[in-house]
């Protein structure tokens, strides 16, 4: 199992990926934004967090540009399996690989913590080893995760079932006080129609070592990496 | 040629830094009917034909400068 984690000027948890993807038995391939072409061999890509460009502008939207995310793109609608962590996610919604946007947090403040995350679909690959509606902790760090889509598209997002994860209490209820971000019906994750590609605020790299006292990440990147 | 493009958030988006900005404010006591807050940017541009300029600037703005889920602009051409 191959997998490409792009580095994009200030990616800060490109590494911290690729040593959650060598830990769980895969093979870690680091692609500079810079390079026109990804390597033959690879299965899947992480688009890792981070600050790209500093967040100037708009969060990711100078790192979609990135003469690499022509062949991620060209590879995710061929079907390719894409996970967006963070920054990642800001990114695939500038590049047009996701609907929606990532506002400014609702409370302007940058949230570092640890959230519960329900998980909506099972049915993804990307969260089939989680139980349906289970309820798992993961670390957000942002300051710019407050999902944004229109009516309509939100609307076709529910209804097919695109919502992967929603920000929850300890019991699995996604009320408004559990809500770090602002984040439209409480969204911290969600897929494309074909389900290859996944775009979520949480850090599953950060948790899928016992050492670093949680590995409720880790079912989710297995997951990824069997897609 | 000189262009100031004006970015604003929509205005159906909740836009928390304008909101914070409201609030300050009125904590000053100053009255605030309403307050939008955006960004703005100036691009000089080697193009002596407006119409040419507008239309580079306007595809900077769809390429790159705008998010037009979220953002409105407006384009303003100066020589």
């Amino acid at each position: 199992m191959n997998i490409a984690v792009i580095t994009f000027p200030a990616s800060n948890c490109d590494r911290d990926a690729a040593t959650a993807v060598q830990m769980l038995g895969g093979h870690a391939l680091r692609v500079h934004h810079g390079e026109a072409t990804l390597p033959d061999d690879i299965d899947a890509i992480i688009l890792p967090g981070g600050f790209s460009y500093g967040d100037y502008l708009r969060p990711g939207c100078m790192a979609a540009q990135s003469p690499i995310m022509r062949e991620v793109k060209n590879k995710a609608e061929d079907g390719m399996p894409v996970l967006g962590i963070c920054n990642g996610f800001q990114l695939l919604t500038e590049a047009g690989l996701l609907p929606g946007a990532l506002l400014r947090n609702r409370d302007l403040l940058f949230m570092c913590r640890n959230v519960h995350l329900r998980v909506e679909r099972n049915a993804s690959s990307f969260t089939h080893l989680y139980r349906q509606d289970a309820v798992v902790t993961m670390p957000i760090a942002h300051k710019d995760g407050n999902y944004y889509a229109d009516a309509e598209t939100l609307k076709r997002l529910e209804e097919e079932g695109l919502v992967v994860l929603r920000y929850c209490d300890a019991e699995g209820d996604a009320s408004l006080d559990a809500n770090p971000n602002g984040s439209i019906d409480n969204i911290a994750a969600l897929c494309n129609r074909a389900g290859n590609i996944l775009g979520m605020m949480p850090h599953p790299e950060r948790c899928a070592d016992a050492l670093l006292g949680n590995t409720d990440g880790e079912a989710l990147l297995r997951g990824f990496m069997a897609a | 040629m000189q262009a100031t493009i004006a970015i604003m958030p929509k205005a159906e988006i909740l836009d928390p830094q304008s909101r914070a900005t409201t609030d300050a404010l009125e904590r000053l006591g100053f009255q605030v009917a309403s307050l939008r807050q955006g960004k703005r940017i100036t691009v000089k541009l080697n193009e002596t034909n407006p119409e040419q300029a507008r239309k580079t600037i306007e595809k900077m703005c769809k390429t790159l400068l705008v998010n037009e889920l979220i953002e409105e602009y407006h384009i303003e051409i100066d020589n």
